[in-house]
C-alpha cells in the first residue's frame, strides 16, 4: 500500500481535490493526510503580490470568487468537466479528508513545524504537491520516494514560471512543444528527476488561456499516472543536468502579448 | 449570478493597479526627454560629461532605429571606433578584482558590472562569454527575485545617484545581450526594471544630468530591443 500525503494551496483547489479524490479511489494507494495553506495570511498575500503583482487579483477573481464559473460550461476538457466525470462532489479538501477519516491540517505555510511534525509522524512514501509555494529541504526529505510536482512545461529546457508561454515567444513550438512534466522536487527550481512527460497539441483557434485550461485536467491525469508508476515500480526517474535548461520568470504583459501573437502565427502553419 | 457580480468588482481595481507602463508612454518619455536634452546640449555642450554625451548619442541611434527621429543631430553622425582591446583588458582586470569572483554579495551588485560585462560579451573571447553567461543568470535571478528592491546597492558603496546610474547600465547591458543572444528573458526583466522606476523619474523635479541621459538611454535601448525582438 503506497502512502501518499497531499499538499494544497487552498481548501477549494479543484486540482488538489481531484488528486485527493482519485488517490482515495485507487487500489493499493492510501491518502494519509492533507496539508492546506490558509490564503488569509498577510505574509502569504505580500509574497504572492510581490511575485505575481496584479495577476494575483486575477487569480483570486478566477479561483476564489468565480470558481467553476470561470470555465466555459460546454467545454469538456476542463477541470470541472473532469470532476463531473469522476464523480467528485466534495467542495473542499477538508470534506474529502473527513469522508476518509484522515487528518487535514490548515497551516500558514507547508514548511510550518506543525505540518512537518504531522508529515513525519505519518511517514508517507510520496507527497503529491498541488501548489502553495516553495518547499524547504526538511520537508522535501520526509517522504521515502520524494515530493512529486506536475510542472506546466517540458523540462529540462523550460524551468520556472510561465513556461507555457515562453516557448511561443522564443518561437520554438516546432521543436519543443508545450507540455507537462511530472518530476520529483529538489531544492533547485524544477531541477529534480523526471518521471513522465506529456506533450500537448496546439489546435486551430487556441489561445493561451484555452491551452492552459486544457492542460489542467491533464495535470491530474499525469499526477495519477506517476503515482501508479511508482506504486507498480514501472517508472524510472531520470536526472536532469543543470546545464540542460534555463530558468524562466513571470512574463511581462508586453512579452505575453507577443506570445499570444506568435501562437496565432504558429496556428496558421498547422495543417 | 452573484459570483459573476463579485468577479466584476475585481475588474475595476485590476485596471487601476496595473503597474506595467504602456509602450506609448515609454516612447513619449524617451523622445521628449531626448529632445529636451539635445536643446540643452546645443545651448551649453560644456555642461555635459563625456559619458553623458555618449549616452545621448546612443539614445539618438536607438530613436532613429525605432523611427521616432529621422536623422542624427549634427556632430552625432559618426561614432568613434571603440578601442576593443583596451576595453577587454579593463573588463578582465575588473573581473579579476571581484572579491572571490563574486558579482553579487548579499544584495549588493558589483560596481561597473553593466559596462564591463557588456564589453566582455561584445569584444571578449569564449571564456569571457562563459563568465558573462554565468553572471547574467545571477543578475537576472537577483532582479526577478528581489524585484523593486533589486539593484539598489553596489559594492563598493557609492552615492545614491551613482547607484542609480549603475542600475541603468545593467538595463542597457540586458538590452544589448538580449539582442546579441536573442535572450528574451533579459528584455522581459528590462520591461519590469523600467516600469518600476518610470513614475519615480517622471515625478522627480531635479535629476542629475548624467543620470537623466543614462535613464533615457535605458528607455530608448528597451524600445529598440523590443522592436527587434518582439515584432
Amino acid at each position: 500500500m503506497m502512502r501518499i500525503a497531499l499538499l494544497s494551496p487552498i481548501h477549494n483547489s479543484l486540482y488538489s481535490r481531484l488528486v485527493a479524490h482519485l488517490v482515495s479511489s485507487e487500489s493499493d494507494m492510501q491518502l494519509v493526510c492533507a496539508v492546506v495553506r490558509t490564503p488569509w495570511n498577510l505574509k502569504r498575500i505580500r509574497s504572492e503580490m510581490a511575485r505575481d503583482g496584479v495577476r494575483l487579483l486575477k487569480k483570486v477573481q478566477q479561483k476564489l470568487v468565480l470558481g467553476d464559473q470561470a470555465y466555459p460550461q460546454d467545454d469538456v476538457e476542463t477541470l470541472p468537466a473532469l470532476a463531473k466525470r469522476v464523480g467528485l462532489i466534495d467542495k473542499n479538501i477538508g470534506e474529502i479528508c473527513r469522508a476518509h477519516d484522515i487528518p487535514c491540517l490548515t497551516a500558514k505555510d507547508h514548511n510550518d513545524p506543525r505540518a512537518l511534525e504531522l508529515l513525519k509522524s505519518l511517514n508517507p512514501d510520496v507527497i503529491a504537491f498541488t501548489g502553495g509555494g516553495l518547499l524547504r529541504k526538511e520537508l522535501l526529505s520526509i517522504p521515502r520516494l520524494g515530493v512529486l510536482n506536475c510542472h506546466s512545461g517540458l523540462l529540462p529546457v523550460y524551468r520556472g514560471m510561465d513556461v507555457v508561454e515562453w516557448p511561443m515567444v522564443e518561437e520554438r513550438l516546432q521543436e519543443i512543444d508545450v507540455g507537462l512534466t511530472l518530476h520529483f522536487m529538489d531544492v533547485g527550481v524544477d531541477t529534480g528527476s523526471i518521471l513522465l512527460q506529456r506533450r500537448v497539441e496546439i489546435r486551430h483557434g487556441d489561445t493561451i488561456a484555452a491551452l492552459r485550461r486544457r492542460m489542467e485536467p491533464m495535470m491530474v491525469e499525469v499526477m495519477l499516472e506517476g503515482l501508479r508508476g511508482l506504486r507498480d515500480q514501472t517508472i524510472t526517474p531520470r536526472t536532469q543536468k543543470p546545464e540542460d535548461g534555463r530558468q524562466y520568470f513571470v512574463m511581462h504583459p508586453r512579452v505575453k502579448a507577443c506570445a499570444e501573437k506568435r501562437l496565432k502565427e504558429f496556428e496558421g502553419t498547422l495543417p | 449570478m452573484m459570483r459573476r457580480l463579485a468577479a466584476l468588482l475585481f475588474d475595476l481595481p485590476l485596471r487601476w493597479v496595473e503597474d506595467s507602463i504602456p509602450a506609448e508612454a515609454i516612447l513619449h518619455e524617451a523622445l521628449t526627454g531626448y529632445q529636451q536634452l539635445i536643446r540643452q546640449f546645443t545651448a551649453a555642450p560644456d555642461g555635459f560629461s563625456e559619458q553623458a554625451v555618449s549616452d545621448l548619442h546612443e539614445t539618438a541611434k536607438c530613436l532613429l532605429e525605432i523611427g521616432l527621429i529621422h536623422s542624427l543631430p549634427v556632430g552625432f553622425e559618426k561614432s568613434d571606433q571603440p578601442d576593443s582591446t583596451s576595453m577587454v583588458s579593463k573588463a578582465r582586470s575588473w573581473r579579476e578584482a571581484l572579491p572571490e569572483g563574486k558579482l553579487l554579495v548579499k544584495t549588493a551588485f558589483a560596481r561597473g558590472c553593466g559596462k564591463m560585462l557588456d564589453w566582455l560579451d561584445e569584444f571578449g573571447d569564449k571564456a569571457d562569454r562563459v563568465f558573462v553567461t554565468e553572471s547574467l543568470e545571477k543578475l537576472l535571478r537577483h532582479v526577478e527575485v528581489k524585484r523593486k528592491a533589486s539593484l539598489q546597492q553596489t559594492f563598493p558603496d557609492q552615492s545614491v545617484t551613482q547607484i542609480a546610474v549603475e542600475r541603468e547600465r545593467v538595463i542597457i547591458l540586458f538590452c544589448h545581450v538580449a539582442r546579441r543572444r536573442r535572450d528574451l528573458r533579459l528584455l522581459n526583466a528590462v520591461f519590469k526594471l523600467n516600469d518600476w522606476s518610470f513614475r519615480k523619474y517622471r515625478r522627480a523635479t531635479t535629476i542629475p544630468l548624467d543620470l537623466r541621459c543614462c535613464h533615457l538611454r535605458g528607455l530608448a535601448e528597451q524600445e529598440a530591443a523590443a522592436k527587434e525582438l518582439l515584432q
